[in-house]
Order: C-alpha cells, then sequence, then structure tokens
C-alpha cells in the first residue's frame, strides 16, 4: 500500500521541479502548479476559517450555547450574513456596516498597539541608549547610543516629505531638512542592505531546503 | 495718403475723399472717427447693474475688461452731466451694464439665460421658461399677437418642445448662418442709407455669441455713432424697459436725432434695464413713426435695465397710439426703438433706453414686422433697422468665412455702426436664431419692414469677417454650416478703434450680393496665424513624443539578460546542489554567538521545568524550510532541558499544519504527543485584532482547539486563563508585520511572561530594536543566528549543520557574483552615462 | 447605510480604544473583539468565494486561460469539500499541505534566491548613486559575515563589523523605519476613527 509520505513526496517533488521550471521561462507547467497551488491553498483556508474561527466562535455557542450567549451572538451572525453580501455586486452595500466594525476595531487596536507597543518603548529605548548605567562603558554609550539617535532622527527626516518650491518652480526640501535627510537616507540604505542580505538568505536558504528535498526524494542527500 | 482709393470690392479707383465708391455704393471711409468718441465719448453708468446683464461677465475677454475699466473712467467725467439729464427723465440711472457683470457673483448664475448657458457650457438655473418665452417673443417681435408668419412658427415651435430659444431658431431654419445673414442685410441696409445720414453699416465680427463679451467697444462706439447721425427711430421714451447703465449712458452722450415719426410708448410696460434708461434720458426727443401694418408688439416682455436705460435716455418721442407699431430698438442707436402706447411687454431696459434715445424712421415699422416674424432675441430685433434704410432680407454674404475679407484698409471702424444694425432684413438675418433678450429686443425697435428696403441695399454684401477664435467657440449654430458659396475678399485689419486687431470683421461693401431666398451658409475656418501654427505643430510634436510607441528592447539585450538569468541559475544550483548532495561538511559554524541569540538560550533556560509555554507559528509554507531549520534548534533546545507544555497558536490559516509538521518532522526527536504534552490551537483569524483578543482573554477568543476539542481543559494548558499565565511566549515568524503585532498587541497582557523571537533572516534585522528596548528578550535570526544555539546543544544533530556548507558557498557566492558584477554593470553604466552625455 | 456604517466604525472603535484605559469597558471590549474574528473569519470566506466568482466567470465566458481557472476551481472545490468533511487537522487534508502548498511556495522562494542575484548585480547599471552604492556595499558586507570560509572566519568581519552595523546603524535605521510606521499607523488609524478615512466603503 501506497503510504501518503510516499505520495506528499511525490506530489511534492513534482509540484517543486514545476515551479523550479520557471528559471528557463514562464511555461504551462509552471503555470498549471500555480493554479492548483491557488486553489488548493484557497480551499484549505476556506475550510480553516470555517471549522477553526466560524464554528468555534459563532455556530457552536449558537448551537449549545446558553440564551444569552445565542441572544448576544445573533448580532454577529447578522454581521456576517450581511458580510456574505459582499459576494454580490447588488448587495454589496449590506456588508459595508460589518466592514465598518472590523475596521473600527482594527483601528482602535491598531492605535494601542503602535502607541503602547512601539512609540513610547521605542523612544524610550533611544534615550536610554545613553544610560551610562546599563552600558559597559561610557564611550559605547555615547558612539553608540549617538548613532542610533541619528539614525532614528535622520531616517524620520527622510521620511519628512513637506517641501517647498523654490525659485526655479522645483520641488525641494528646506535646506536644513534636506542635509538631515540625506543623512538618514545612508541609514536606511544600510538597514535596507542589512534587511536584503537576510532575504537572500532566507531566499538561499529556501533553495538549499529545496535541493535537499530533492536530494532525500532520490536518497542523495543526508 | 493716396490721392486716390481703390475700392476693396469693385475696384474702382475714386478720389481719396469720397465716402462711398461710386461705382458699387461701397463705404470707403472708416467709421473710427465717430466711433472713438470725438463727438460723443462713451459714458456709461458708475452704478452697479442689475443681475440680468451682469452674468455675461465670466466669458468677457480681458481686453474687453480693461476697455470696460476704461470706459468707467470716461463716465466718471461725465457723470455730471449726464446727472442734469437724468432729472429730465422719470427714470432712474441704472447701473452700467459691464460694471454689472464685474460685480457678477455666484447668485447670478441663476439668471443666466439659456442661450449663454449653451453658449457658455456653464451650468446655470434655469430660468423661468414660461413667462420668459412669451416676454422674449413679445420683444423679439414686437407684437402682442406676433403674426403667425412662417418664421415666427419656427421660432414657436421650438419654444413649445423647450428648447433654448436659439436652437428654436436653428430649427426652424438649420441651413442658415444667422450671424452671417443678419450681419450681411444690417450692412446691406445701412449702405442704403437712404434715411439715414450714416455710412453703411460694417459688419460686426462676432454677432450675437460675443455679445456679451463685446459689449464694452462696441457698445461705446455705438453710442458715439449714435450721437453722430442716427436713422429716426421709433421710440417709446416712456418705456418701462430696463436699460442697463451703458445703454443709458450711450444715450446720456448722444445728441438729438432727427425726429421723424416717432411714436412714444409712455405707457409700456417693458422693464428697461437701468443703463437703458440712461439713454433713454439722455436721448432726444424722437418721433415715433406711424406704424404700418406692424403687428402688435406685446408689451408684456420684460427688458433687461439697461434696455430701459435707453428709453430713458431718449427725448420724447411721438407715437401714434392706434397703431400697433414694433417697438424697434438698436442697444447703439437709440432713436429706432419704437413701441407703441399698448405695449404691455416687459422689455429689457437697455432696450428701452435705445428706445428713448433713438429716433426711427417711418419707415422703419414695416420692417419690424419682419422682425417680429423671425423670433428674434429682443435687442436684436431691436437691432433691425430702426433706421429709413431698410436693407434686402435675402442677402446671405457670410460674413464668417475662412477667406480673408475684401476689406479696404480704410474700413477700421466699429462694427456695430448704426448702419448695421439698423439694416432691414437683420430680423432675416436672425431669423433662425434666438438671440439674448436685449439684442433681440433693440433689433425689433429699429426694423423697418421689408416692403421698404430701398433698392440700394438689394445686392449689398458684407464681407467676409474673422472671429476671433473666442467668439468662433461661442457661436452655437455654425460650427457644422458647409463653406461659403462665394468666396469672400480679404478684409483689412483693423488698426484702431475696439476691433483692432482683428481682420475682416467690417464689411467693404455692404451689399454686393444678388439677394437670394435661401441665406447660405458658411463655415468657420481655423485660421491660425503663424505663429498659432508654429506653436499647434510644437504641441502636435509633444503629443507624438508622448504617443510615441516604446521601442522594444533589442532581441540582443533582452537575450544576455535570459542568458544572466540561467548563467545564475546554473550556477546557484550546480554549486548548491553539488554540496547539499556531496554531504559535505567543510564550512565550520560560527564561533561567535550573537548576544541575541545567547538572550534566547537565557530565557529558554530560564523557563521553569514543565511550564506551559504559548509557541506562535507566525510563518508562511514559503520560509517553512528556514523556519524550521532556525527554530527546531531553539526549540530542541526547550523541550529538551525543560520540557514545557506547549501551546501552539497560528494567526495563519496554514499555520496550525506547518506547526504539525514541525513538532512531527523537525521535533520528530523529542517525541512530543499532542493533547498530553502540546495543543494546537489553530487559526485565529482578525489579524492584530485576533492576536489583541487572544491577548486579553485567550480562552474567549479560541475556545477551541485546532480538532474541535476543549482544549483549555486538557493538560498542557492546565491553570492558564491569561496570557502571562504562559512561562513564555516563542514567536516563530517570517514577517516583521507578524512579529510586531505580537510584540505589540501583547506587551500590556504579557506581564514579567518574556517573548522570544525565532525568525527568518528577511525579518531578523528589524526585530533589533525590540532587542534593545527590552520588549523581546531573545532573537533567533536566520541560519547564522540559529548556528549559535545548535552549537550549545551539545552536538545535537541539527538543520543549521547539515544546511550549513550550502548556505556559506550561496553567501560567498552571491558575495563573488554582486560585487564583480556590480563593478562591470558600474563601469558599463557610466560609460552609457557617458556616452549620453557626450551627445 | 453610509451614517450607519460610520458611526459603527466610530463607536465601536471607540468602546476599543477606550478599553484600553477603562477597565470598566473591558466586558464590552471583550464582546467586540470576539465578534470581529468572526467577522474576519467570514471575511476570509468571502474572499474565497470571491475567488470562486472570478475564476467561474473566466470559465462561463471560455475568456482565455480559462483551463488553468477551471483547474483552479476544480482543485479549489475538492480541497473546501474534503476539508469540510475531514477537517483541516485530519492527516490526509495536512497532506495537500505538505504535497501542494508548501513545495509550491517554498520553491517559489528559492526562485527568489536568482532573482535578488540578479537584481543586486544589474542594479549599479541603472542606479549609481550614493544610495546604492552603500546598499549593495553593506548587503555585500553582510552576506560575507554570515558566512563562514572553510579555514575559519574572518575574525573582525565576524566579531565586530558585522554586530556593529545590525546593531548600530541598522538598529537606527530600523528604529526610525518603526516609528515611522507607528506614527502612520496612529494617524490612520485616528482618520478612520475621525471619520475621516472609511476604507470600508462610507465614501
Amino acid at each position: 500500500m501506497i503510504s501518503l509520505d510516499l505520495i506528499s513526496g511525490i506530489l511534492a517533488f513534482f509540484f517543486s521541479l514545476m515551479i523550479l521550471s520557471y528559471l528557463i521561462g514562464d511555461n504551462p507547467l509552471f503555470r498549471i502548479a500555480v493554479y492548483i497551488f491557488v486553489g488548493v491553498s484557497a480551499g484549505y483556508v476556506a475550510a480553516v476559517a470555517f471549522w477553526q474561527a466560524i464554528w468555534p466562535d459563532l455556530i457552536q455557542p449558537l448551537i449549545y450555547g446558553t440564551t444569552l450567549q445565542r441572544a448576544l451572538l445573533a448580532i454577529p451572525l447578522v454581521l456576517s450574513v450581511l458580510l456574505l453580501m459582499k459576494i454580490s455586486p447588488q448587495l454589496t452595500r449590506l456588508g459595508t456596516p460589518s466592514m465598518a466594525i472590523l475596521v473600527g476595531i482594527g483601528s482602535a487596536v491598531a492605535i494601542g498597539g503602535a502607541v503602547t507597543g512601539t512609540l513610547f518603548p521605542q523612544i524610550s529605548a533611544t534615550i536610554n541608549a545613553f544610560d551610562l548605567s546599563k552600558v559597559a562603558s561610557p564611550i559605547d554609550a555615547i558612539v553608540n547610543g549617538g548613532l542610533i539617535l541619528v539614525g532614528v532622527v535622520t531616517t524620520l527626516a527622510y521620511f519628512h516629505f513637506s517641501a517647498g518650491t523654490t525659485a526655479e518652480g522645483s520641488v525641494k526640501r528646506f535646506g536644513l531638512i534636506e542635509i538631515i535627510a540625506f543623512v538618514g537616507g545612508i541609514f536606511v540604505a544600510i538597514t535596507l542592505g542589512v534587511l536584503f542580505a537576510g532575504v537572500y538568505s532566507a531566499a538561499l536558504t529556501a533553495l538549499i531546503e529545496r535541493l535537499h528535498f530533492f536530494g532525500t526524494f532520490f536518497g542523495l542527500g543526508n | 495718403m493716396a490721392e486716390t482709393i481703390k475700392c476693396p470690392v469693385c475696384g474702382e479707383v475714386n478720389p481719396a475723399d469720397v465716402e462711398f465708391c461710386q461705382n458699387c455704393q461701397s463705404r470707403l471711409q472708416p467709421l473710427t472717427g465717430p466711433l472713438k468718441g470725438e463727438d460723443a465719448p462713451l459714458t456709461p453708468g458708475q452704478v452697479p447693474t442689475k443681475k440680468t446683464t451682469s452674468e455675461l461677465e465670466p466669458i468677457l475677454p480681458q481686453w474687453l475688461r480693461e476697455a470696460r475699466q476704461q470706459a468707467r473712467q470716461s463716465a466718471e467725467e461725465e457723470e455730471t452731466k449726464k446727472e442734469e439729464e437724468q432729472k429730465t427723465t422719470p427714470i432712474p440711472r441704472a447701473p452700467d451694464l459691464l460694471a454689472g457683470l464685474a460685480s457678477q457673483n455666484e447668485t447670478e448664475d441663476e439668471e443666466t439665460p439659456d442661450w449663454l448657458t449653451n453658449i457658455t457650457g456653464i451650468p446655470s438655473k434655469r430660468k423661468k421658461i414660461e413667462p420668459e418665452d412669451a416676454q422674449v417673443k413679445f420683444v423679439e417681435l414686437r407684437h402682442e399677437e406676433p403674426a403667425e408668419t412662417s418664421s415666427d412658427q419656427a421660432t414657436k415651435e421650438p419654444e413649445q418642445s423647450g428648447l433654448p430659444a436659439w436652437m428654436a431658431g436653428q430649427e426652424a431654419a438649420p441651413e442658415k448662418d444667422e450671424l452671417a445673414e443678419w450681419f450681411a442685410q444690417a450692412s446691406g441696409s445701412a449702405a442704403d442709407g437712404s434715411a439715414a445720414p450714416v455710412q453703411p453699416a460694417p459688419s460686426q465680427p462676432e454677432p450675437s455669441q460675443s455679445l456679451d463679451s463685446n459689449v464694452a467697444d462696441w457698445l461705446k462706439d455705438l453710442d458715439e455713432h449714435t450721437a453722430s447721425a442716427l436713422a429716426p427711430a421709433q421710440t417709446a421714451p416712456s418705456s418701462d424697459i430696463e436699460t442697463p447703465d451703458w445703454l443709458k449712458n450711450l444715450d446720456s452722450s448722444a445728441p438729438p436725432v432727427e425726429q421723424k415719426d416717432v411714436e412714444p410708448a409712455p405707457s409700456s410696460n417693458v422693464e428697461i434695464p437701468d443703463w437703458l434708461k440712461d439713454l433713454d434720458k439722455s436721448a432726444p426727443v424722437i418721433e415715433k413713426a406711424p406704424a404700418q401694418s406692424q403687428p402688435e408688439i406685446s408689451s408684456k416682455v420684460e427688458t433687461p435695465d439697461w434696455l430701459k436705460n435707453l428709453d430713458a435716455n431718449a427725448t420724447t418721442i411721438e407715437q401714434p397710439s392706434a397703431q400697433n407699431v414694433p417697438v424697434e430698438r438698436h442697444p447703439v442707436e437709440t432713436p429706432l426703438i419704437r413701441e407703441t402706447a399698448e405695449t404691455k411687454s416687459e422689455i429689457p431696459d437697455r432696450l428701452q433706453a435705445a428706445d428713448a434715445s433713438s429716433e426711427t424712421p417711418p419707415e422703419a415699422k414695416p420692417e419690424s414686422e419682419e422682425a417680429a416674424s423671425t423670433g428674434l432675441p429682443d435687442w436684436l430685433a431691436s437691432l433691425k433697422p430702426g433706421e429709413s434704410q431698410p436693407s434686402e432680407s435675402n442677402q446671405s454674404e457670410s460674413v464668417f468665412t475662412s477667406e480673408e475679407p475684401a476689406a479696404p484698409e480704410s474700413s477700421d471702424a466699429s462694427a456695430f455702426t448704426r448702419e448695421s444694425l439698423l439694416s432691414s432684413d437683420a430680423g432675416d438675418v436672425f431669423g433662425a436664431m434666438e438671440l439674448p433678450d436685449w439684442l433681440t429686443s433693440a433689433a425689433a425697435t429699429g426694423q423697418p419692414s421689408a416692403g421698404e428696403n430701398p433698392p440700394s441695399a438689394a445686392g449689398e454684401e458684407i464681407a467676409p469677417a474673422e472671429l476671433p477664435s473666442w467668439v468662433r467657440a461661442m457661436r452655437p449654430v455654425e460650427a457644422a454650416m458647409p463653406e461659403p458659396s462665394a468666396p469672400a475678399s480679404e478684409g483689412a485689419v483693423e488698426s484702431s478703434g475696439p476691433l483692432a486687431g482683428l481682420q475682416g470683421v467690417l464689411p467693404a461693401i455692404p451689399g454686393a450680393v444678388v439677394p437670394s431666398s435661401k441665406p447660405k451658409s458658411h463655415s468657420i475656418k481655423l485660421n491660425a496665424t503663424a505663429e498659432q501654427q508654429a506653436q499647434a505643430a510644437l504641441l502636435e510634436k509633444i503629443l507624438g513624443a508622448e504617443t510615441a510607441p516604446i521601442p522594444m528592447k533589442a532581441s540582443s539585450v533582452v537575450t544576455s539578460q535570459r542568458v544572466l538569468r540561467w548563467a545564475l541559475s546554473a550556477i546557484l544550483l550546480i554549486v548548491l546542489g553539488g554540496v547539499v548532495f556531496g554531504r559535505t561538511q567543510i564550512f565550520p559554524l560560527p564561533s561567535q554567538v550573537p548576544n541575541e541569540t545567547s538572550a534566547a538560550m537565557r530565557a529558554v533556560s530560564a523557563i521553569p521545568d514543565g511550564a506551559p509555554v504559548l509557541a506562535v507559528f507566525d510563518y508562511q509554507p514559503s520560509t517553512v524550510g528556514e523556519m524550521e531549520a532556525t527554530g527546531s534548534s531553539l526549540m530542541n533546545q526547550l523541550l529538551l532541558l525543560k520540557h514545557p507544555r506547549l501551546a501552539i497558536v497560528s494567526t495563519s490559516p496554514t499555520g496550525a499544519a506547518l506547526a504539525e509538521r514541525f513538532m512531527s518532522d523537525a521535533l520528530a526527536a523529542r517525541n512530543y504527543q499532542r493533547g498530553t504534552q502540546y495543543v494546537d490551537l489553530g487559526y485565529l483569524p482578525g489579524g492584530l485584532t485576533g492576536v489583541y483578543a487572544f491577548a486579553q482573554n485567550p480562552m474567549a477568543a479560541m475556545p477551541l482547539g485546532a480538532d474541535r476539542s476543549a482544549v483549555w481543559q486538557s493538560a498542557p494548558l492546565q491553570g492558564v486563563t491569561h496570557l502571562s499565565d504562559f512561562a513564555a511566549v516563542i514567536v516563530l515568524t517570517d514577517s516583521v508585520d507578524s512579529g510586531r503585532t505580537w510584540i505589540e498587541q501583547t506587551a500590556l497582557e504579557r506581564g514579567a511572561s518574556p517573548m522570544i523571537i525565532v525568525s527568518s533572516a528577511q525579518a531578523g534585522p528589524m526585530f533589533l530594536p525590540y532587542v534593545d528596548s527590552g520588549q523581546i528578550v531573545g532573537l533567533v535570526s536566520g541560519l547564522s543566528g540559529a548556528a549559535g544555539v545548535e552549537q550549545a546543544n551539545g552536538g545535537l544533530p541539527g538543520f543549521v549543520r547539515r544546511y550549513w556548507d550550502a548556505y556559506s558557498v550561496g553567501s560567498l557566492i552571491a558575495v563573488a557574483l554582486i560585487v564583480l558584477g556590480g563593478l562591470w554593470n558600474l563601469i558599463l553604466g557610466l560609460q552609457a552615462r557617458r556616452a549620453q552625455g557626450t551627445r | 447605510m453610509r451614517y450607519v456604517a460610520l458611526v459603527l466604525a466610530i463607536l465601536t472603535g471607540l468602546v476599543v480604544l477606550v478599553g484600553y484605559f477603562v477597565p470598566a469597558l473591558a466586558p464590552l471590549r471583550d464582546m467586540l473583539l470576539t465578534w470581529s474574528i468572526i467577522l474576519a473569519g467570514t471575511a476570509t470566506l468571502v474572499g474565497v468565494f470571491n475567488l470562486i466568482l472570478v475564476h467561474g466567470t473566466k470559465v462561463t465566458k471560455r475568456e482565455k486561460g480559462s483551463i488553468y481557472s477551471a483547474l483552479l476551481l476544480l482543485c479549489l472545490f475538492a480541497a473546501f469539500i474534503f476539508g469540510l468533511a475531514l477537517g483541516p487537522d485530519d492527516p490526509n487534508i495536512r497532506l495537500l499541505v505538505d504535497a501542494v502548498i508548501v513545495p509550491v511556495e517554498a520553491t517559489l522562494m528559492a526562485l527568489l534566491a536568482v532573482t535578488l542575484l540578479y537584481a543586486s548585480i544589474r542594479l549599479l547599471r541603472r542606479r549609481a548613486n550614493v544610495m546604492s552604492v552603500v546598499f549593495i556595499l553593506t548587503a555585500v558586507l553582510m552576506l560575507f559575515a554570515s558566512a563562514t570560509l572553510p579555514f575559519g572566519e574572518v575574525g573582525p568581519l565576524n566579531d565586530f563589523l558585522r554586530p556593529w552595523f545590525q546593531h548600530v546603524l541598522a538598529l537606527g535605521g530600523a528604529r526610525g523605519i518603526l516609528i515611522g510606521v507607528a506614527l502612520g499607523t496612529l494617524t490612520t488609524g485616528l482618520r478612520v476613527l475621525f471619520g475621516a478615512d472609511r476604507p470600508y466603503g462610507g465614501k
């Protein structure tokens, strides 16, 4: 009897090969693999959404919950039905309230998270970089903390896009901001360079993993 | 100045001092002298005009506005004189029409007439059509019950169908070039000049469409010309027509003219604009000619203020009360206005003013009847020949032809001379087109009967004129007209006066065309100057460059790029495949363990044995290889050392499946059992909202596990009700957003529980600030980060060691290719730039 | 409907936001959050159904590539039906992940290595400015420092330069970016809560 692992391995091998064929150029094999992937993914995601989101949070309480739970869940049930109206172009307006609730709650959560999770802590960390009690040497605090501070400030200035119009009619940032932004551009370039190296490392690791899979499939790898 | 002057029409050589051609009676001398104000300068009113006329302001060209300003200044000088004249007339002084235009505001847009709306394209509130139409019709026709002529019917029918007035006219005579015909007729009648001691009227460059915008200049000229020698016209000095100031001023400056059979219309209810009342005040006494079988004028028509001013400026006018005399008005030649006593219509003020200040010859009355049947706008109807020089109605020579009219150089007079305005067949010209009320009224008042057209008017022709482009754009109906049948001669460029700079706007020969029953249609060609053509060519060039297809890259370039990609692919696949398949372990793992990785290991070691730990699997299948290699080392260490109770959750739909894969493959050595040692809570939807909800109340957010079991009562989650009950939160993610979400949304609820991030190398650098701020206690990023953890596992075999050679080789290949290829491409790029700079 | 949506967005958002600071609103906030999770799950279904509609239309209209769309729909319905019947936690369903989803996505990620390498090589040809040079040099340095040589590591590179770049220079830039993102999130969220932005379709 053919095991699931073998079937999985064969399918994975062929799908990987079909995708790798894109290195030669776009071809039907690549397209077939991609379309199958999208279809399977969508079907799987829909099943997951139903069983791991809608069922435990909505349907199961409606069936087995208390009266109060059922009454309270009537509202999200109606909202969900309205949201499903988004599928129909004629009834898409009915889904607007549901989307509004989603967006409203999401905005509030994003605001709270950004303020409490990033803004205050990161600003505090930038300030605390000069705390001599937390660093090994004052020189490190001054040099490294100063560089970090400069990097933060200049990076923020780099994304400051307010500008004025010059005499020639061109749009340009103000002189001091322009200088600061140039320094910020250097920091941004360094950061993106580090990120690029990380992305390439991730892609390279994925390639290695696929090659390793091929080797395992053919009994070549370890 | 030459001793002789050559007639531009017939070529006959005439003495230089002759005003008309001895052969064809064409006008040879310009009319600019009197029009310039030598006799009677323009004296527009100073009081702001009423709304009815001020909406014309937006379409005025700049030069016209400037001219208006000049007119205001000159009017101030004459103000004292005008005030005295106003005392003699009961109609108060009305504001200048153009002053009203200047003071136009948005609310005045509501009163924009249909024709103006159609011309300008500016949407305006619709006028009250029903009463307005009736009044307009009266003003146009000068009848209470307009004669059922064919042209009248043609005017009526479109009105009933709700069409704009000018459209109605167009429908009635669709093939007519109304403006051209009107000018032709107007000039023809003026050329006759039997009763009017004035010169033949040159043509108007843009008759009705440009009326609004040309008001300042040509009215100024008209005023001056009125003072010189206007033909007798029928006026209604006591008419209620409201005349704008500018027409009042015209009248006020006009000297007394010959009073010949002028019929005053004291009981007229026509509303005259203020500026026309001013004209009435200052106008001399005019006798209205007895009506000659003319239809009765509907006195219900509302007249704009400026027409009333015309009446107000007019002097006493004799008006036969028993006859229905059409009010023949001319906005410039005020004596032309004639109105019956029983006129009830509300005529625009400016028309009334024109009436009052004009003299109407008795011969003009029959002409007004013809005008009345044409459905003309009021002022144009009154513009029709109030003078005793009715022109032939069949003059059809185009004024608007593309060819240059053969106007003499001396014909640089104003287009709006009284002759042109008073031409008897102006009504015919405008029969197919409705003009603004004030223009129609003016035409109607000064229109003599067709039967009295002097023979001299026959065959007169208006020389083709060249319209400014903005005027052409405003013409509503003639765009699709065919080419003129008879080519027009070139016209001279006007050197002075308000028409300075325009070419061929004044007719050289008022009547040189054989009358025909069917007016000819004339098209307007774009007559661009050389500069305009050059600019157009430049624009065309620019557009051509924009729309030109971008040339495809040379096939060699595309091929080389493809070859480069193939080469890179081959290098990576061959080299890395060889390393992977060769099971080499040549490259040592890095000895240096990053600080954040060391912190992560310390945090793991600090977790109590058997404590609940939340593991978040938030990575995509695309990075499963890297994440399993990176995470397995730390998780192996954790499971091996601390035997935690794991709770797995994921905000990715595939996260639960990847977690199972991780536990069954990457951590197969640990042999963790689901349900007893770990639970899978499954998919947590909602992104950051779901994470926040989970942080606030994990049991409410995910009441069931991935297998739909009550996981919160299971062994791994015993005693866990809040997020802070977990001994640690380990987030395995390949996304900055996902990791940031968990950091941000759980910051307040995590309490003392440490958070450790195991991330892909692509997201690791962005988590370093959170490590630095202490929000996460440790970070394992990528293979290089996991290498330190794996080394700390005491030689436990892991993915890192398995991948490391290939990883190092791949990184070094990338470094080499980027450096070499980058330098090579940098040189090529610089060379290309130099080449471009050299070009 | 438009104003109803606006009121709902502002009201629910304010309740959740104030819930950060007012514990009394915690029950109401938790209820809204649960609703939000339900709606998010439903929104996932809406997305999948929309995908079905799009490709179904292509199939019915026999547009170009409709065969691929038909294949997609076939796989989608198969995965969905079997997923509903067996549940996503079933090993047979997880086979879809292991056999299709993971290999395809991982291979696509592997293709990215070639693409990134190609792009980085040609970068200086297209844009040779200071930022590009700094970017490439940093990337090369990081790649070189993350690897090891057969004979070991380049000491100063691995021990000093790479950590310094990552923990000082790149950290400064990354923190600036994160603060900028947080500020953008803050302003965008406030605009939604004030009704200035209505991305839910309220115009």
